[in-house]
């Protein structure tokens, strides 16, 4: 049984997040610190398997291998785990969609996407302490039990190759792994290990305000994302993360939001993961991820930039006037990329603006003569009728 | 080689058709285009479904269309050509299972070269690619016309690092790719030298080229 690393973590999604309905209520114990159960187990099965999982992860060309970015995820991690932190182990995986998954065994994957949306690191630090909870209450194996007493045994279920199809099932989705109960569980071990660690407990509901107005963006309503796919109702969930923010309102806590030793964090990796954004082709809600961006850094040529380039991809109603606001004020801000320049000579040249385009195409030359694509702009002035 | 001996006869006993195409001589491959193979290739016609273990199951889903062809050396998913011929408004480049017709990328005959490089990077995005790079846009020949070329990297599900090169052009209000991609460890660069004579090799009907939108 061997999975690609998407539909791995794509059964993560299903397997760890999932929402379905079984008689699973209330909270269980959380597993010893150190705990390896008996390899001929059910559980030492499932956990056979995910390590299988993990070296694959371990060896994709997707891992993100930069050691700032791993240890500052790390320590989050750890410090939201405390005495498990040795058990848990961190891949972040470059992959654009919004997700994160803890497998039985440990292994902690955390998607570019995800760290590309998250706002600050109290953001971040709710859905890693969701992820952890789940680990924690060994939701993976109450649900196989589950499954194994409703639905019969698949047959040798303690070898890899049994946990193996229902792996396979689980990330088809022909098996909900997850319950409301559980999921309702991991959110709130989440809100309550950030809020001790002093994170902002109003950070938990603002990440799902934001993950489901960008969901209301897809314009596709028979695609929805990983996240949501396998996740309880998000009114319900924000209005519970809501609750718990107020009832803890008036007491004095840190309120640490994080957002700075946080954009410092993934700065360096932001452009590249906005890129890799497009490639999903979902313009319109790459569109409202960076406006959320945004409102937390209006001055951001970057994400105006970004924005800029969302508008010219969608190319809808109204966009290329969009997409010119956008560059115009990527241009305006102080970390101006000199491609605004470029996008900008694009709508132009589209809204038969020739003498913006020409001026904007001439300064992105000159701001950047080594343009891997210098020819094509040089191409375009040609055809406008200009020099170089 | 042994991945080719086994490949082959896997891929040849799932596609639709599955014949050869000699060097040296030129092949029609769509909307007035020929190209010289100039190397003998197998040829893969039409629809095909995705192939199990190959990993190719995300990768590409040609819709039925007598423009669209493959062709392959060692083995789909190992090395690909892809030719996208007489792409008109409203068309994607191919669809994807699991992507709806209304989510695809289509195209736009006033889409300027920028554009058509997103939208075949987009499509590809759509169908698996992960960590895809695109770059070195720059105006080119295609045929007698003028054409674009961008190189391309990415990665697949099954996390096979692949390198590709593409080459396209927008004539008379539709669009023709040519397209290929391979693993990058041996196969790219067994190949690479190949495809840029048969880019070169491009012919088209004496007609001109659209321009891009002004």
């Amino acid at each position: 049984m061997r999975f690609g690393l998407s539909a791995r973590i794509a059964f993560t999604a299903a397997v760890l997040l999932c929402c379905g309905k079984s008689g699973y209520a209330g909270a269980s114990e959380n597993l010893a610190p150190g705990y390896r159960p008996a390899p001929d187990t059910e559980e030492g099965g499932l956990w056979a398997q995910t390590d299988h999982e993990e070296a694959e992860v371990k060896a994709s060309p997707t891992l993100v291998t930069d050691e700032a970015l791993n240890t500052y995820v790390r320590k989050i991690v750890c410090e939201l785990a405390g005495e498990y932190c040795a058990s848990l182990r961190v891949y972040i995986v470059d992959e654009p969609s919004s997700n994160a998954m803890t497998a039985p065994n440990g292994m902690v994957i955390v998607w570019t996407g995800l760290l590309l949306r998250c706002q600050n690191e109290a953001e971040l630090a709710f859905v890693l302490g969701h992820e952890i909870t789940h680990y924690l209450k060994r939701h993976s194996l109450l649900n196989l039990q589950k499954e194994i007493r409703t639905k019969g045994s698949f047959g040798g279920l303690t070898d890899a190759a049994g946990i193996g199809r229902w792996l396979e099932a689980v990330a088809a989705g022909r098996i909900a792994s997850y319950s409301r109960d559980q999921e309702r569980e991991a959110d709130a071990g989440g809100f309550d290990l950030v809020v001790d660690k002093g994170y902002d407990p109003r950070q938990a509901a603002f990440f799902m305000a934001n993950t489901d107005d960008e969901e209301q963006a897809n314009t596709n309503r028979t695609k929805i994302s990983a996240y949501r796919s396998t996740h309880p109702d998000m009114k319900e969930r924000l209005t519970d993360l809501t609750k718990r923010a107020d009832a803890i309102e008036a007491q004095p806590h840190a309120r640490i939001a994080g957002d700075e030793p946080y954009r410092a964090a993934i700065g360096p990796h932001r452009a590249a993961w906005l890129e890799e954004e497009f490639n999903r082709g979902d313009y319109a809600q790459s569109v409202a991820m960076i406006k959320q961006l945004l409102k937390g850094e209006p001055q951001s040529g970057e994400l105006q930039y970004y924005l800029g380039e969302a508008y010219r991809r969608r190319n809808a109603d109204g966009d290329l006037r969009n997409a010119m606001t956008a560059y115009q004020a990527a241009i305006a801000a102080t970390d101006a990329p000199s491609a605004a320049h470029r996008g900008l000579g694009l709508v132009s040249l589209k809204a038969n603006q020739k003498i913006v385009a020409r001026d904007e195409f001439q300064k992105y030359l000159a701001l950047a003569p080594m343009a891997s694509d210098r020819n094509t702009v040089e191409y375009y002035l040609a055809t406008m009728g200009g020099s170089p | 080689m042994k991945i080719r001996i086994l490949l082959l006869p896997v891929v040849c006993g799932v596609l639709a058709a599955c014949q050869s195409v000699q060097g040296e001589r030129a092949t029609y491959v769509g909307d007035g285009i020929t190209v010289d193979p100039q190397i003998e290739w197998t040829h893969a016609i039409g629809p095909r479904e995705s192939i199990p273990g190959l990993g190719l199951d995300r990768l590409l889903f040609l819709t039925a269309r007598d423009t669209t062809s493959v062709w392959t050396i060692d083995g789909l998913g190992l090395d690909e050509l892809l030719f996208f011929t007489g792409v008109t408004a409203g068309d994607p480049l191919f669809r994807s299972p699991g992507v709806d017709k209304k989510d695809v990328i289509a195209y736009n005959a006033t889409m300027l070269p920028d554009d058509v490089m997103e939208m075949i990077a987009g499509t590809l995005g759509k169908a698996g690619s992960q960590q895809l790079r695109t770059s070195m846009l720059r105006p080119v020949r295609f045929g007698t016309v003028t054409g674009f070329r961008f190189d391309l990297a990415y990665t697949t599900q099954d996390g096979l690092e692949m390198k590709g090169m593409a080459l396209f052009a927008q004539r008379q209000k539709k669009l023709d790719v040519i397209l290929f991609f391979a693993a990058s460890e041996h196969y790219f660069g067994q190949y690479s030298s190949t495809v840029e004579k048969i880019f070169s090799s491009v012919q088209v009907p004496d007609l001109p080229a659209a321009k891009p939108a002004a």
